[in-house]
């Protein structure tokens, strides 16, 4: 009780954080530990009335995202190159190259800190996330259309994924085991993947998951990699690897990229493309300390960060998987990366301290990069907890503006 | 104005509690403020150099982390499930500072966990600062003076090997190291910035009947160290797969 009244109290006191409120109220009632009842109200009215000046003092102001409209266009990027900009040394330096005008628009989308993680739908009409928001709503996942921003949000699944990448097909954990549900009609069967999450591939009709080692090191951990049908038939152990495993489906969804070591003593990681009717694996490179590696929507380049290891140097690089014997090219970018296209990057440069995000777009064959968005005090560009997607066409971003906690849209063109 | 000897008591008590709740109110910033995480950080990030693919990168954030949930039972048991630190990637043998002014009180003090080889520096703020999987005993001793900045440790392995997992657990605990806070509130960086790159997993799990709850890096609850798990929420997203 003393609790509970004292952190009702508290709360209607000012802007206090939840774990000061508790702090705070239990050292004062533990002061007042002999109080009567009716003395305890008496006291607790008197905290209210002298808690403000507990209140945390004015964080700097935070250049206010965009009253009162919620849109606004993108400053412009700066018309001289910045000294700190990204450049691509091999094979031939190109300097960034501003946009000269660009169209960018920033568009809120949600409002009162909702909401984190969003993903445009897959025809790229509305922002989803994952939302209960009220207390006596249904908890799933919600929409809001792009082109009705601050709209009441739609309710669209009480699923919260995960789900095919046409959202035909939601998994779940039920006693131990993995189900897959088709939405459509709700039939669901059990697959044989041992209560692992499996991966769908691209069209849907097939599933991958890895059964794997849950001691050593990571780096050496074995890993069986599966391969089904979608309802879990046929299911096929496809490929043993040391430290890795599926990395990504490719496109037409008959081929797996693939990494990792091929025996436990190896040194370096192997990166190569399955064909699963063959097994035959098209290597690509060897690696170490591999990470964020993002397949291009066409399955045609694949960029990756690589972090310093005991055996060589770090940097992201892009890798054609055309077949052709092309070696990886080095940018000298270091930020979050994402693919617009077939063939171009949307790359958000991490630069501490900057008063926003930029974007930069980045030609794959050519490593040419082009500013988009500039960094500026008063941008809603900002993105937040790494939450960023591009859009199915790449004409749009969805983002966690970190200035206000909602989800805004920036549209590229 | 008669007032009976029980009425006049009580008078007397309203009077000094209304003293007490003034006299607690001027007093309540600074205590906030030496007790728990206040909202103005105060201290340094643990390296030096900027981060970068050949320096450093954030890792695992501290807090209720997908990745944390999904080894509670297997790693975070003692600190009530969650991930009570923040791991920064970098590759051994990488340079860490002291994020603040303090005197060191625990060299591979290891019954506060994160094996080989631990550092703990006690503030006069009232924190403990804990830098854990070093790669080696640091060249310091119990009672030695420490600034801001200053080199302090090497970073290594948990799994001892350098290939693994190499990284910096740094942890901020209270001074009897009861309890771990969350120190992206703590330490002053661009949490936001830093966080594009690097990290393992996504995001936070979600209670989905509270599915807004510790969503955000600065919304992460202190731990007690032995407290009972704060995360097995009766429906929990992502689900807890093998």
């Amino acid at each position: 009780m003393k609790k509970t009244l004292a952190l009702r109290l508290l709360k209607a006191a000012g802007a206090l954080r939840p774990t000061m409120k508790k702090t705070l109220a239990l050292r004062l009632l533990k002061a007042a530990g002999a109080l009567r009842p009716t003395m305890k109200k008496l006291f607790a009215l008197a905290l209210v009335l002298a808690l403000p000046a507990c209140a945390p003092k004015p964080t700097p102001a935070m250049p206010s995202p965009q009253p009162p409209t919620p849109t606004s266009q993108s400053p412009a990027p700066s018309p001289q190159s910045p000294t700190s900009a990204p450049q691509l040394p091999t094979p031939s330096p190109q300097p960034p190259t501003p946009t000269p005008e660009p169209k960018i628009k920033f568009t809120q989308l949600t409002q009162g800190g909702c909401c984190v993680q969003p993903s445009f739908s897959p025809d790229g009409a509305r922002a989803l996330y994952l939302d209960k928001p009220s207390a006596n709503a249904q908890t799933g996942i919600y929409a809001v259309p792009i082109n009705q921003p601050l709209s009441q949000p739609q309710f669209v699944i009480a699923h919260p994924g995960p789900f095919s990448a046409d959202m035909r097909y939601a998994e779940d954990l039920i006693g131990g085991r993995t189900v897959i549900t088709r939405l459509a009609d709700g039939v669901a069967w059990v697959i044989p993947s041992g209560g692992r999450r499996a991966s769908f591939s691209p069209d849907a009709t097939r599933i991958t998951w890895s059964v794997g080692e849950e001691t050593g090191g990571f780096d050496v951990r074995k890993n069986d990699i599966y391969v089904a049908d979608v309802d879990g038939k046929n299911a096929k152990l496809i490929a043993t690897r040391y430290g890795g495993g599926v990395m990504a489906w490719m496109p037409d969804s008959k081929q797996i990229l693939l990494g990792g070591k091929e025996k436990r003593a190896d040194k370096l990681a192997k990166i190569g493309v399955m064909d699963l009717a063959t097994g035959a694996v098209r290597p690509l490179f060897e690696a170490e300390r591999l990470r964020n590696t993002l397949l291009s929507p066409d399955g045609k380049w694949l960029v990756y960060l690589l972090t310093a290891s005991e055996n060589g140097a770090g940097g992201t690089f892009v890798i054609p998987l055309d077949g052709s014997s092309a070696a990886p090219r080095q940018l000298d970018i270091f930020g979050a990366f994402q693919w617009r296209d077939g063939s171009h990057l949307l790359y958000i440069p991490l630069k501490v301290n900057a008063p926003s995000s930029e974007l930069w777009q980045i030609d794959a064959q050519t490593g040419a990069m082009t500013q988009l968005i500039a960094a500026a005090p008063d941008s809603p560009f900002k993105i937040g907890g790494g939450d960023w997607d591009v859009s199915p066409d790449g004409n749009s971003i969805l983002y966690l503006n970190a200035r206000d906690r909602n989800i805004w849209v920036a549209s590229l063109r | 104005m008669f007032l009976s000897p029980r009425l006049r008591a009580s008078a007397v008590q309203i009077f000094l509690f209304l003293v007490m709740a003034f006299v607690a109110g001027a007093l309540l910033p600074q205590i906030a403020n030496a007790q728990t995480p206040g909202p103005s950080p105060k201290y340094g990030l643990p390296f030096a150099a900027e981060p970068g693919p050949n320096t450093w990168q954030l890792g695992q954030f501290y807090g209720n982390t997908t990745g944390a949930f999904a080894r509670r039972v297997e790693w975070y048991a003692a600190g009530q499930g969650i991930h009570f630190g923040i791991d920064f990637s970098a590759k051994c043998g990488t340079q860490v500072v002291s994020i603040g002014d303090g005197v060191v009180v625990g060299v591979d003090n290891l019954a506060h966990g994160s094996a080989p080889h631990n550092l703990i520096i006690a503030h006069p703020e009232g924190y403990n600062s804990l830098y854990g999987h070093l790669l080696k005993r640091p060249d310091l001793k119990v009672g030695d003076v420490v600034k801001k900045g200053q080199p302090v440790a090497l970073t290594g392995d948990p799994d001892l090997t350098c290939t693994s997992r190499p990284h910096l657990h740094l942890e901020i605990r209270s001074k009897d190291m009861s309890r771990a806070y969350n120190g992206h509130t703590l330490i002053d960086a661009d949490w936001d910035a830093l966080m594009l790159v690097g990290a393992f997993g996504r995001g936070f799990q979600r209670d989905l009947d509270d599915p807004r709850k510790w969503q955000n890096l600065l919304d992460q609850p202190s731990i007690t160290f032995g407290g009972s798990f704060i995360n097995e929420f009766k429906h929990n997203w992502p689900q807890d797969w093998k």
